[in-house]
């Protein structure tokens, strides 16, 4: 079992979280259009708004077990850099898609 | 954010626990945004799940959301396994402030039911791969049961996101019974080749699933981390 600490610096926006958190994580009954779903959005929109922006690194850690019917892992998840900003830039060409989440979530980077 | 997916054998049990005393946290001055503004309200359910969620903000007499981690409900793929994904919300908000967690530790537990077969050792030859590389798997499994073939596959993940990239079928092997035969493995080779482009730069997490021959549901499975350069 690789016991090796494998770390990940990451540009996420907090926004992402926040979204996830906003109770919108559901189902999507039909396949998204991404294209629709995209927006840009201009630095005038963005005033009086603030962002959270940040860096991650994850780290996972196998843990070894003795009893084979048990797999542990330790997940490490630090936040090494934040900063808010109320006239950032956000990047709306990505867009997340993994797992079910297909909806159009902000991801990109603060400014 | 996923922090955690797994394709797990049904009856799998899930246990996760915050390390509370490993894990920092700071509060901030924030006020939460109207996302509707920001991104349109074409969708309205997106405008009532943020309007409740300001709500929730609002008439929370602690930081909303209560717990930093969700399991996502249960899918049950083909194959008889279950899919679990674990979210992490590392930001919680009250009406003019918002908890950042600085560091989040989490202790997560599979414990598999007892199927006979159980996953002993699982590795690869590196950690680090080229994209035409061939990667080994090395699979040990011990039987307490008759002697039994099963079939082997193989998930790529995105580490971070827990995002399904491909699934490939590797191979397969007789697993004989432990007391007679001792422990089973076998070398599996994997040619990167073969695989999607869009691998290139990450991290991956590999998940092994051992599937019954010839129901086809999953026994066990295991996961190892490399990255693809």
């Amino acid at each position: 079992m690789m016991d090796k600490k494998i770390k990940i610096g990451l540009t996420i926006l907090l926004i992402t979280g926040i979204i996830l958190s906003s109770g919108c994580v559901q189902e999507p009954t039909t396949e998204p259009n991404i294209e629709q779903q995209t927006k840009n959005i201009s630095k005038d929109e963005l005033k009086g708004i603030t962002f959270l922006c940040g860096d991650f690194e994850i780290t996972k850690i196998p843990i070894e077990s003795h009893n084979p019917t048990i797999q542990s892992k330790k997940i490490i998840i630090k936040l090494v850099n934040y900063s808010t900003t109320e006239n950032g830039t956000i990047d709306m060409g990505s867009i997340w898609t993994g797992g079910r989440f297909n909806r159009p979530i902000l991801a990109g980077v603060c400014l | 954010m996923f922090v955690e997916t797994q394709a797990l054998p049904i009856g799998t049990k899930t246990k996760i626990e915050v390390d509370e005393s490993s894990s920092t946290n700071t509060i901030i001055d924030f006020k939460y945004p109207r996302m509707c503004e920001l991104i349109g309200c074409a969708d309205a359910e997106i405008e009532e799940c943020n309007d409740d969620f300001l709500n929730k903000i609002n008439s929370s007499p602690d930081f909303y959301p209560q717990e930093i981690y969700k399991t996502t409900p249960m899918i049950v793929s083909s194959g008889g396994a279950k899919e679990e994904n674990i979210a992490l919300y590392l930001i919680q908000f009250k009406s003019d402030k918002a908890k950042l967690w600085t560091k989040v530790v989490l202790d997560i537990q599979y414990q598999y039911p007892d199927n006979a077969i159980l996953f002993i050792n699982l590795s690869t030859d590196k950690q680090e791969y080229l994209r035409n590389d061939k990667i080994d798997v090395n699979i040990t499994l011990a039987n307490k049961g008759y002697t039994k073939a099963v079939d082997i596959s193989a998930i790529f993940r995105d580490l971070i996101t827990g995002e399904e990239i491909t699934d490939i079928t590797i191979g397969s092997m007789g697993v004989g019974n432990e007391d007679l035969i001792g422990l089973s493995s076998g070398i599996y080779t994997i040619d990167l080749q073969n695989i999607p482009e869009r691998l290139k730069g990450k991290m991956i997490q590999l998940e092994i699933l051992i599937y019954n021959c010839p129901s086809g549901n999953v026994i066990t499975s295991r996961t190892t981390i490399f990255e693809i350069q």
